[in-house]
């Protein structure tokens, strides 16, 4: 048959066009509506979630529902879900990100509350402020931001004044890419606050917090990663990721300094998740003294009473109540992360040294240029 | 043997060997640390296989198309230059340029639900992001020019003497094309399919923001690799790496065979 | 009738004409699709808050360490290798030894490894736990050895095809009449090769400039200090400053795009000379 050569490329061109979109069908595992739960969250707790799946399926609300997931960078996988991608559970780093989620119409505004309207948890079954630690709804496991040193500790590092001290290496994960990053700065100043000094005094600390950073990766397990592979001697990072990394193997030591924020990792239903049974059923299964058994036996702190109290002699603890430090207590996420992270820098009208807004912002440019 | 061809190939050996061959070894170390049996078990991780057989799948579809828009687009601007293939040949690099991030967050701009197209492409039920033809897209936009730079070359150089010679000894276009043309790029074509099939396999951050990462359906074997290394599971990770590096190693050994044999047969015809 | 006949009906001529027509407007689509439209969302992104925006994100301090560090690794990482990629293809081409094989299966390596992989070799192989003793982890000579690792199969793969299909002809002619073998390179090999030799640094410039997943974790990634282009892009984006992202990278796509011209049109023109 003599077709121009041409010929043959449209028909192929045109039929591999074609079936291009249909292809997706080919990957889409079956639709079966309310037996597949999508969950979406950030890096570090993506182990746990096999765990948690596999135990979930194990019990008879969880028998026959299938996962997806996908866990990444936490401001990656919050604008994958602005943009489309399925998710019935959101686990994300910070609670901006939630906010997002919010305002691009995938969760509800009261997601905060599902955890007592939906989630099966009593108001009474949560810890309170005075158990040290501050209970936020819609928060489905605490940490701490702490350090990794080398084992032995050799520099001797001891709480946030250590890091300041010249020789000091600091690896932290970039705070524009990486949201645990955030928490990682926030507490050098939130540490600061906590010892009685000003905020003057905090911007100060930061400012020679970020002097000494040697790498500043664009992620958390990348920070790990450098940190590993040698790169400066001590890191800032989440105590349930420096002890799952210390039992994968890695020689780390922890140090939890004395003065610290509280990690507060949000979770929500979104709007295709409130209608699901079997994702309802795992939230509540995460909330349930069962689910939060199995977080706290993988590092992270849990925010039932009960699990607390049977697992806290894992944890490292702090003197004071106000030495784990919660965002709530330095204005919340809503006015801390511009006034720390905004991109743009605003100056009171009487200070050109300490912003009040986009502080983090101002001092990478100020450690940039007279590095 | 001259000296100055020993020293060439010393040079080339040491520098080559020093930047690819090193990163080699390391990885099939990394790989093989437990010995074969673990090697074994780690390839039929449950994960690991649906990695593999989707990023084989991406590369079934996604190379072909490359090598026919190749193909044809190089013979276009070598054959038949106008305004048109000299701006065609600078856009086919572009692509290139764009760090691969960016070009899965454009992509997302393009084609996902607040995007440019994605009311209409929701209207009409097609998946795009976060899906196989999302993946196959930014696959084909990473590797875009790989197939016609090999090719345009090589056409150039040859100029076009032979196919005149034998459409004025009565041959028809058809024919001309596929036993003179075709065949006088054959190897260029070979070592664009190499290089796209390898670039296709190993692209990390494009397909990494496209596919939505989400484990067991739109991993590619790349992504597969990175949530190993971001779950301290280092280990598959390599095993996975080496795979990659084995695809590669093996169609370019495959290719030597038959260069080989080829010129062999042709000495013998000459 | 001979079967050559059929192309003189008019209705096969038509159709071929038509053929080519709509060969033209499929490769429009296809090209328009993956790469053009994506193209035009970023372009308006990054103009559509006026050029004064554009500018005034491209001249950002950051960036403009940021665009510095990847413009200079890039350049040399490019030159080196377009001399090692011309070295290499010609060993591969004119020289024969054992294991010639097995160095050209393993030049395209750079591209089926995984960016993340070979950032995490990289820094263990040359960053502070190196056993070599060899750290350029957070240097712009670790940032530039990445870029040769990810840019070497561009020059040498494009070099390597024009070089197999050479006749020895004028080269042999030339050495007949008494000319050196440097002479010989020198004005008859070497000026053949040439547009192969600027297409491919071209290729290995644009990819380099774009390189992001390893060569941002052997930079150490410090903002100012030692922060790579797409880094720095890739941390606007994620940071809703999407203008600014946009911008930064069309900069650096400008860039790219300059340099591309000037290569493609020079290699045309030398093209266009030896005919």
């Amino acid at each position: 048959m003599h077709l121009r050569s041409s010929k043959w490329k449209q028909l192929a061109a045109v039929c591999a066009a074609a079936a291009l979109p249909l292809t997706s069908l080919a990957l889409e595992p079956a639709q079966a509506a309310t037996t597949k739960v999508n969950v979406v969250g950030y890096s570090v707790v993506g182990p746990a979630y096999k765990v948690l799946e596999t135990d979930f399926q194990a019990t008879p609300a969880g028998a026959g529902v299938t996962f997806t997931n996908s866990f990444g960078a936490s401001d990656t996988e919050t604008n994958n879900v602005v943009a489309g991608q399925p998710a019935d559970i959101v686990n994300l780093s910070y609670e901006p990100n939630l906010q997002t989620l919010v305002t691009a119409g995938r969760v509800a505004p009261s997601w905060a509350s599902q955890e007592l309207t939906l989630g099966g948890v009593n108001a009474s079954l949560r810890l309170t402020k005075a158990q040290t630690t501050y209970r936020t709804p819609g928060i489905v496991t605490d940490s701490v931001v702490a350090f990794a040193v080398r084992p032995g500790n050799p520099l001797g590092i001891k709480n946030w004044g250590s890091l300041t001290k010249s020789g000091v290496q600091v690896v932290t994960p970039n705070p524009v890419t990486s949201g645990s990053a955030r928490w990682n700065l926030l507490a050098g100043y939130a540490a600061q606050i906590a010892i009685g000094r000003s905020p003057k005094q905090g911007q100060n600390y930061l400012k020679a917090l970020i002097a000494n950073t040697v790498a500043q990766p664009t992620s958390g397990s990348a920070a790990l990663a450098a940190f590993i592979a040698g790169t400066g001697n001590v890191l800032i990072d989440y105590e349930d990721d420096i002890d799952a990394a210390i039992a994968a193997g890695d020689q780390l030591q922890i140090v939890t300094p004395p003065q610290t924020l509280l990690i507060e990792n949000p979770i929500a239903l979104t709007y295709t998740g409130v209608t699901n049974p079997s994702a309802v059923a795992f939230y509540q299964y995460l909330f349930s003294a069962a689910g939060q058994t199995a977080l706290a036996s993988l590092g992270y702190r849990s925010v039932l009473k009960s699990v607390w109290a049977s697992t806290e002699s894992k944890f490292a603890s702090f003197k004071k109540s106000t030495d784990l430090i919660t965002v709530e207590s330095l204005g919340g996420w809503p006015a801390v992360n511009p006034e720390f992270f905004s991109p743009t820098v605003v100056f009171p009208a009487n200070s050109t040294t300490y912003p009040n807004s986009g502080i983090v912002t101002y001092l990478e440019k100020f450690a940039g240029s007279t590095a | 043997m001259t000296r100055s061809t020993l020293t060439l190939r010393t040079l080339v050996i040491g520098y080559v060997g020093l930047l690819v061959g090193l990163p080699l070894v390391f990885v099939f170390q990394q790989a093989f640390i437990h010995g074969l049996g673990a090697f074994w078990t780690a390839m039929r991780d449950q994960g690991m296989d649906h990695a593999i057989f989707l990023t084989a799948l991406v590369a079934l579809v996604a190379v072909p198309l490359n090598v026919i828009f190749g193909v044809g687009a190089s013979l276009w601007i070598v054959r038949h230059p106008s305004r048109f293939t000299r701006v065609l040949d600078t856009i086919i690099d572009v692509p290139l340029a764009i760090s691969p991030i960016i070009v899965g967050l454009v992509l997302e701009l393009v084609y996902a639900q607040g995007g440019w197209f994605g009311s209409t492409l929701a209207k009409l039920g097609w998946q795009i992001m976060f899906s196989f033809p999302g993946i196959v897209m930014a696959s084909i936009f990473v590797s875009l020019p790989l197939v016609s730079r090999q090719v345009i070359p090589l056409l150039r150089e040859l100029g076009d003497h032979q196919e005149k010679t034998a459409s004025t000894l009565g041959a028809g276009p058809i024919r001309i094309f596929f036993t003179i043309t075709l065949r006088s790029i054959t190897w260029a074509t070979a070592y664009g399919v190499s290089l796209t099939l390898a670039r296709v396999i190993g692209e990390y951050g494009a397909v990494l923001i496209v596919s939505g990462n989400i484990a067991l359906v739109t991993q590619t074997l790349t992504l597969d690799i990175g949530a190993n290394f971001d779950n301290f599971n280092t280990y598959q990770g390599f095993v996975g790496a080496v795979l990659l590096a084995l695809t590669s190693i093996v169609l370019l050994l495959i290719l030597g065979v038959a260069r080989h044999r080829e010129r062999k047969r042709n000495e013998y015809l000459a | 009738m001979p079967p050559d006949a059929w192309r003189h009906f008019r209705g096969v001529r038509a159709a071929s004409a038509l053929g080519r027509g709509s060969a033209k407007s499929l490769a429009v689509t296809y090209l328009s699709l993956l790469v053009l439209i994506p193209l035009a969302a970023l372009v308006t992104n990054a103009f559509n808050k006026g050029l004064g925006s554009f500018w005034h994100a491209v001249t950002q301090q950051e960036s403009l360490d940021a665009l510095r560090l990847t413009l200079l690794c890039s350049f040399i990482a490019s030159a080196v290798n377009a001399v090692a990629g011309l070295a290499t293809a010609w060993v591969l081409v004119r020289d024969r030894f054992p294991g010639q094989a097995i160095l050209n299966a393993i030049i395209d390596l750079p591209f089926a490894l995984p960016t993340v992989v070979a950032g995490v070799i990289f820094y263990t192989l040359y960053g502070p736990l190196s056993p070599f003793h060899v750290n350029i982890t957070g240097t712009w000579i670790g940032v530039t050895v990445a870029i040769m690792f990810v840019t070497l199969p561009f020059t040498v793969r494009s070099v390597q095809p024009v070089l197999e299909s050479f006749t020895f002809s004028a080269e042999s002619a030339a050495a007949t009449l008494g000319a050196s073998p440097a002479r010989v390179f020198r004005t008859i090999t070497l000026p053949a090769l040439m547009p192969a030799i600027l297409t491919g640094t071209g290729l290995a410039f644009a990819r380099a400039i774009g390189e992001y997943g390893s060569v941002v974790f052997i930079s150490n990634n410090l903002p100012y200090r030692s922060e790579v282009a797409s880094s720095y892009i890739y941390s606007l984006a994620v940071s809703d400053q999407t203008n600014s992202a946009a911008s930064v990278a069309v900069a650096l796509l400008i860039i790219a795009l300059a340099l591309l011209i000037f290569f493609n049109v020079t290699a045309q023109r030398l093209a266009r000379h030896r005919a």
